[in-house]
């Protein structure tokens, strides 16, 4: 019976070795799962402006709508029990709006190897087409944090008066409604504010300062379209948005407002690009000095040699701007350079042509859009009005070259002057905002402080390394103020990851944030 | 033709003797059923014939009456018949053996015992199971057998490993055809059946699965196998075959496929006579198209790869996809860059891209797109074998003179560490041997040429060298063209794929002039940095002895001692060995003794044996090896055995010769006289490379964080054989009508062979900064060297049989065998074990020499386990997999032809037996078989 034993021994090692089953399966780590902490974001909510309305390229159209950050968000958000997002999308991938069949805003910007330039198509976005709501993304491109509590901003009839904004009119539940109750009406469970003040300096900047600093003035009904809104009316209107929308108890996030001076709009043209090696400008240097000189002879004779203009025959000199912050001498200097030997007509013209004018230094800030005039200087407004006056046609010309021999005007130029107004109305809202955070215990993300590190040393993400380079920094779209879908995309992250701070979900643990790389820079020129 | 000579040989022998013809029928005395193929011989002489297909035999003798005829046939008892004069119709009916306890074998102890009294596991076929044969070869068909796994990397090439640690490229095993070893010389491991034996001329063939150096020395490591040919004394005449069918692939589609064979054997008198046979097969082998990517960049050693999916990324190198090896990485080293935004700002530097633009890029690395493997070859499955032997008796008795050449020609597709197209080769091997049933002594040449044969992925690495700089810089144009069009990243790389390999100038299409051309020139070009051809004219002598003094003895003892001398010359004009300067000679000897002492009325059988071997670079070697078997019943129906045996393996020729530069390391062998050989590459010699370097993955370690410290100075030793103790033991015997063998082993190993890989600084050393110096200014070079394992390495299995028949005709077998190892891979992080083994195997046969008639009938199921394929190509796990085959077959005695319909993987579910390797589809085919 020994036999017996063998193979009954035999058998038992066939069971035991057969227990172990998928010995091979590599032990790969399961997906972590994704949760959402204290949050909840079954009903998220968006307010906000541009940003959140995820215009790029000058306007919105449905594919940077659907790129928008509050929309990156939200998909990542449904790995967590997020909940549809509903945007008020356009109707096409041209962008601009009608308004009764006209043209109240115009196509995207593509890019054409070597520049902008507007699609060559027309909006079909109606204004007066309504549509049905509610839309969890109450981004508004142009509002102003007062505009969020204005009845009537939504009412179509008010877009042409400039009463109201075409964006929200198609999308108000209500012509009287406003964008604020829109969105507390949807009993949020989550919400993102962002940049609602934006637009209160914003539109100051770009259009060179020719606004209003209203710093003190507390009726915002009284402000024009370019102005700098209070501080206090906008800590007013912010805490009445905050308040609103965690009223039932919801959780938010907030982000602060960017400084101008990281945005490519303002970084993108230099103040000097007049080059000796231009072959153009450079022979030109010894006339323009010759012209000058005299001028610069009257400046010091007046005791303002500041404003002298030397253009160097060796390194890039800065432009001439007009400066509305000097106090204007057009008179005393007429009356120099008719002193001076000129002829009466010549000298009134060329003092009122210099009366508040100086040569740019790196302290300016040229905005995006002066660069096609500084490309192709010549003024012909002011070269007709020149010869208007009895100028010779060739002597006109000279002297209407934008920024060479005529000053550029106040809207092409955010002067030093213009920009601390800006940068100090910027800091208090974002102290506004840092403490109606706190107030609440809600999260806050440092914009601000992330656009500065974009366009200082440049933030790396997924193998790319973003800066405010205009096209090539990859993050900014093409005018220069809006992100593009990539810089969108890690704006997204941002925000999850502060998120994650504030609540304790877990998006950048689970390996729950985007891939920036899986968004596009520029949009195709053919996307319609 | 045949009649002729017959007619002559009869007359030539009339002359001298009287002559006694016989003839008549041989069947089986329980069926009845006629027996073809058994063997008559005249007692005391080696004359002889065997039955035809209606049993029917005759034979003419010039013995003097009386004289006795011995039948014999394997699975029947022997049956001796006395003849006094002519005989005509002479009736003879075999017994069935009762077991198949008395099958012989010859192998186990160099010497014929029956199988109960084998000292150690055997397996056998003989010519019966070729004809029940599932398999369109008798060779694939060896996976039947219990233990025996089949690794299939080709349609003719498979690879036969027995108790683990085998690739297609089975160092460990050894084949041998008539004594010869069949193995390649210069790759030092066997080609499946390319040089082998035609199935007409087989005889048997045994495997022993475990070590057997003791008897038959080197690299007789995890199993050896033994075909043995049919003698022209006792199986005359013409005999063919015919076979063609299909091959059915997914990858490869439905191709036509034939195998003709004949052989020939003439006694000319029974003193001289002649055998020749020739086989010729050509078809279409599976295609391995295998795209995805298998990284082992975030996996250890001993864990499965990470299998990416093709183009999972920009630098994606797929595993049957060659040239995409070729990354910008690499291209961009001599310029400091890795990745697409190196190669931008780069450009930028040289004035040649717009400033800024190379923000736009990712920090992504690039590979070329590189060609599926079909690009690469015809897949032309083909081989010619031929055999021719002359056998001189010169007193026509037991001892014999014999001359014999055999050869393969042929293409195959082999796998190593990558896929080779082996396209027309020859091998072939010359040999005079004189023996008798005492004694043998033999010298034999093995001369190989690897022909045509070339590496597909150094031939696609080769061609996308070319015009790789300018495909580069298209790619980088194509992906800021569609970034800058609006795509996102993954759209921007395949833009940028898409518009670089638009241009074929730089990305020939398979079959285009330029491709043809640069395919020309790289596939005869033995410099892997510039070709891919493999050279090889290695060759190999062997010498080699048996006496067995048993009859001397009395046949109370059995006495035998042998020795073997071996001699390589390694040739392949400096294009894989460093033997640039000719060949390279080196040479082993060993001698062994063995002896058998039966006692207990022959129940007991003790066996010892002991070899020593001696290779001129190493010390000498001890093998022994000892055994005992013992019958348990008087009736020896329940046999026992027990064993110790001993195997060794000395490094292949590569392990000592090599100096090849693969392009992403230069390997060096290690044999004593190798290190200061010139290498390929380099100037630096093998004895730096051994002595003055640092480890490979230190040095890695110290580019990561800077840190001297943690670099590793290492001398790496010398490689030493491998060495491997195996306890066997066994069970063989009936229980009723049930055939029952059980064996069980336990092996250790030693010394295994392995590679490391070492840094060399250039000038420096590692004994002081100067190395360090080296290694930061990139004068460095990395080697791979070749060295044994401290690994603590066991491995343990068991397989049972069980053999029945039913209803008197009915075979049913099954078989279950374990094989598992032990490894720590902690005394050894480095070492790959690479056991590439199933743990449970399970097999099923059924069938019927004759279920109705002269129909016949066979089914094999075949059931393995999952199991974890660890190789220099791959590591990757092979999911379980069931493969049935089966045939019916119908014997027409009347034309002497045997008709069979078969098929093999008829589940037609695909599977592969390693990564890399094709996915074997199913293989239907007829024969015809006649024999005269």
């Amino acid at each position: 019976m020994l036999k017996l034993k063998y193979i009954w021994a035999l058998f038992i090692i066939i069971g035991l070795s057969s227990c172990e089953q998928g010995k091979y399966d590599r032990e790969i780590e399961p997906p972590v799962e994704v949760v959402s902490g204290e949050a909840d974001f079954s009903n998220m909510v968006t307010l906000g402006a541009s940003f959140v309305s995820g215009l790029s390229d000058g306007t919105v159209f449905i594919a940077s709508q659907e790129n928008s950050f509050p929309n990156i968000m939200a998909q990542q958000m449904s790995l967590a029990g997020g909940g549809e997002f509903i945007q008020p999308l356009v109707n096409d991938n041209v962008g601009g709006l009608l308004l009764g069949g006209n043209v109240i805003a115009g196509p995207r910007l593509y890019f054409d190897g070597s520049g902008p330039v507007p699609v060559e198509a027309v909006p079909t976005t109606e204004v007066s087409n309504i549509i049905t709501g509610p839309f969890n993304n109450m981004g508004v491109p142009g509002a102003k944090s007062f505009h969020l509590v204005a009845p009537g901003y939504g009412n179509v009839a008010g877009v042409a008066l400039g009463l109201a904004n075409p964006y929200f009119a198609r999308m108000a539940s209500s012509p009287n409604v406003t964008v604020l109750e829109d969105a507390a009406s949807q009993n949020a469970s989550f919400f993102v504010i962002s940049e609602i003040a934006g637009n209160d300096v914003l539109s100051y900047a770009t259009s060179g300062g020719t606004g209003v600093d209203q710093t003190g003035n507390l009726d915002p009904s009284t402000y024009g379209p370019n102005d700098i809104t209070d501080p206090n009316v906008f800590a007013q209107v912010l805490n009445t948005v905050v308040g609103t929308m965690t009223a039932n108890g919801a959780k938010g996030i907030i982000g602060n407002i960017p400084a101008v001076s990281s945005l490519p709009y303002f970084t993108t043209v230099p103040f000097d690009p007049l080059d000796p090696s231009n072959p153009v400008f450079g022979p030109q240097i010894p006339t323009l000095n010759a012209l000058y000189g005299q001028l610069n002879a009257a400046y010091a004779f007046l005791q303002v040699p500041e404003r002298s203009i030397v253009f160097s025959e060796t390194e890039a000199s800065g432009v001439v701007i007009i400066d509305d912050s000097l106090p204007n001498i057009a008179t005393q200097l007429t009356a120099v350079l008719i002193g001076g030997g000129l002829d009466i007509p010549t000298a009134t013209l060329l003092g009122n042509q210099y009366g508040q004018s100086r040569q740019a230094t790196a302290k300016d800030l040229l905005v995006l859009t002066s660069r096609p005039i500084l490309e192709n200087p010549l003024n012909e407004a002011y070269a007709a009005f020149l010869i208007s006056q009895g100028v010779p046609p060739e002597q006109a010309g000279q002297l209407a070259l934008n920024g060479i021999t005529y000053p550029l005007e106040d809207k092409w130029v955010l002067t030093e002057a213009e920009q601390l107004a800006v940068n100090t109305a910027t800091d208090a809202y974002n102290v506004s905002i840092a403490a109606a955070a706190a107030q609440k215990g809600l999260g806050l993300v440092d914009s601000k402080g992330l656009l500065e590190e974009l366009a200082t040393n440049g933030l790396a993400s997924n193998g790319f390394v973003l800066t405010d380079d205009y096209v090539t920094g990859g993050a900014f779209s093409l005018d220069g103020i809006h992100l593009n879908a990539r810089g969108y995309a890690f704006l997204a992250n941002e925000f999850l990851k502060a998120i994650d701070e504030t609540y304790g979900s877990n998006f950048e643990d689970a390996n729950a944030l985007v891939d920036i790389g899986d968004y596009p820079v520029l949009y195709s020129p053919v996307l319609r | 033709m045949n009649k002729i000579l017959t007619v002559l040989a009869i007359f030539c022998g009339s002359l001298m003797f009287g002559q006694t013809s016989v003839s008549g029928t041989v069947s089986d005395s329980n069926t009845g059923d006629p027996l073809p193929g058994v063997n008559i011989r005249v007692m005391g002489t080696s004359i002889g014939n065997s039955t035809d297909f209606d049993g029917n035999f005759s034979l003419n003798v010039n013995e003097e009456v009386p004289f006795s005829l011995e039948f014999t046939f394997v699975g029947y008892q022997t049956q001796i018949v006395n003849v006094d004069g002519d005989r005509e119709s002479l009736q003879v009916a075999l017994v069935e053996n009762a077991t198949s306890l008395d099958e012989v074998v010859v192998s186990a102890s160099r010497t014929p015992e029956s199988i109960r009294e084998s000292p150690v596991t055997i397996e056998r076929i003989g010519i019966k199971d070729l004809k029940n044969s599932t398999s369109a070869s008798f060779y694939d068909g060896l996976e039947n057998l219990k233990g025996i796994d089949l690794n299939r990397g080709s349609l003719t090439f498979n690879s036969i490993n027995t108790r683990g640690f085998a690739t297609f490229s089975n160092t460990r095993f050894v084949q041998l055809v008539d004594g010869m070893d069949t193995s390649s010389p210069a790759l030092n491991f066997v080609l499946g059946n390319l040089v082998g034996v035609n199935q007409l001329d087989l005889q048997s063939v045994e495997i022993i699965p475990g070590a057997a150096s003791a008897l038959y020395g080197a690299n007789a490591f995890n199993g050896i196998m033994f075909m043995t040919t049919r003698s022209p004394f006792d199986d005359q005449g013409v005999s063919a075959y015919a076979k063609t069918g299909l091959t059915i692939q997914k990858a490869a589609g439905d191709h036509v496929y034939y195998d003709i064979g004949v052989r020939y054997a003439h006694a000319f008198s029974d003193k001289f006579a002649v055998k020749g046979s020739l086989t010729y097969l050509k078809g279409t082998d599976w295609y391995a198209t295998d795209q995805a990517e298998y990284s082992n960049d975030f996996t250890a050693v001993g864990e499965p790869d990470e299998i990416l999916p093709y183009r999972s990324s920009p630098s994606h190198d797929g595993i049957n996809i060659y040239g995409d090896e070729i990354t910008l990485a690499a291209a961009g080293a001599d310029f400091g860059f890795s990745d697409l935004k190196g190669f931008g700002e780069f450009l930028e530097s040289q004035g040649l891209l717009d400033p800024g633009l190379s923000n736009l890029l990712p920090e992504d690395n690039v590979g070329r797109t590189g060609y599926v493997e079909p690009a690469f070859t015809d897949y032309n499955a083909e081989s010619i074998k031929y055999d021719v032997s002359l056998h001189f008796r010169p007193n026509a008795d037991d001892l014999e003179i014999l001359l014999n050449t055999r050869g393969g020609y042929g293409s195959t597709i082999y796998q190593g560490t990558n896929r080779y197209n082996i396209k027309n080769f020859l091998l072939q091997q010359h040999k005079l041997e004189i023996r008798n049933d005492d004694f043998f002594v033999r010298g034999y040449l093995t001369t190989e040429d690897a022909g045509d044969s070339y590496d597909m992925r150094f031939t696609g690495i080769n061609i996308a060298k070319f015009g790789a700089n300018q495909w580069f810089g298209e790619y980088l144009e194509g992906y800021l063209g569609g970034v800058l069009g609006g795509a996102n990243n993954e759209e921007a790389h395949a833009q940028a794929r898409i518009f670089a390999d638009s241009n074929e100038a730089t990305t020939p299409k398979p079959g285009s002039e330029l491709f043809n051309q640069l395919f020309d020139e790289i596939t005869s070009d033995g410099d892997l940095s510039t070709g891919s051809k493999f050279i090889d004219k290695t060759s190999m002598f062997v010498g080699e002895g048996n006496y067995n003094f048993a009859r001397l003895l009395d046949d109370k003892w059995d006495l035998q001692i042998g020795g073997s001398y071996r001699r390589y010359s390694l040739n392949s004009e400096g294009t894989i060995f460093t033997d640039y300067d000719g060949p390279i000679n080196y040479s082993e000897y060993g001698a062994y003794v063995q002896a058998i002492k039966k006692l207990m009325d022959d129940r007991l059988k003790l066996q010892a044996s002991i070899r020593y071997d001696k290779n001129e670079f190493y010390d000498g070697n001890f093998s022994p090896r000892a055994s005992v078997t013992f019958a348990v019943d008087e009736a020896r129906n329940h046999n026992l055995r027990t064993s110790y045996q001993t195997g060794f393996r000395y490094p292949t020729t590569q392990d000592l010769f090599i100096g090849l530069d693969s392009g992403q390391g230069i390997l060096v062998g290690s044999s004593p006289d190798n290190l200061d050989r010139d290498l390929p590459g380099t100037d630096l010699t093998g004895r730096k490379v051994y002595g003055d370097s640092y480890t490979l993955s230190s040095v890695q370690q110290f580019q990561a964080t800077g840190n001297p410290a943690a670099l590793v100075p290492i001398e790496t030793g010398l490689v030493q054989p491998e060495t491997i103790q195996s306890f066997d033991l066994g069970y063989r015997g009936i229980f009723g009508k049930i055939y029952v063998d059980i064996a069980g082993y336990y092996s250790k190993y030693d010394n295994f062979i392995s590679n490391t890989f070492v840094v060399t600084p250039n000038t420096g050393t590692t004994a002081d900064a100067s190395g360090i110096a080296d290694l930061i200014t990139g004068n460095a070079t990395g080697f791979q060297t070749y060295t044994n394992s401290k690994a603590d390495i066991s491995s343990y299995g068991a397989s049972m049989g069980l053999n029945t028949r039913l209803w008197k005709k009915l075979d049913v077998g099954f078989s279950y065998t374990l094989a598992k190892f032990d490894f720590d891979q902690e005394s050894d992080p480095d070492f790959s074990a690479g056991f590439n083994t199933p743990e449970h195997k399970v097999k099923f046969s059924l069938g019927s020499q004759n279920i109705v008639g002269n129909l016949g009938f066979n089914i094999n199921v075949r059931w393995s386990d999952e199991y974890f394929w660890q190789s220099t190509i791959a590591n990757a796990v092979i999911p379980q997999r069931t493969v049935g085959d089966a045939q019916i077959n119908y014997s027409v005695p009347k034309i002497k032809s045997l008709f069979k319909l078969g098929g093999s993987n008829l589940g037609g579910k695909e599977y592969q037996s390693a990564p890399g390797s094709p996915f074997i589809g199913s293989q239907f085919f007829v024969s015809w078989v006649f024999n005269q």
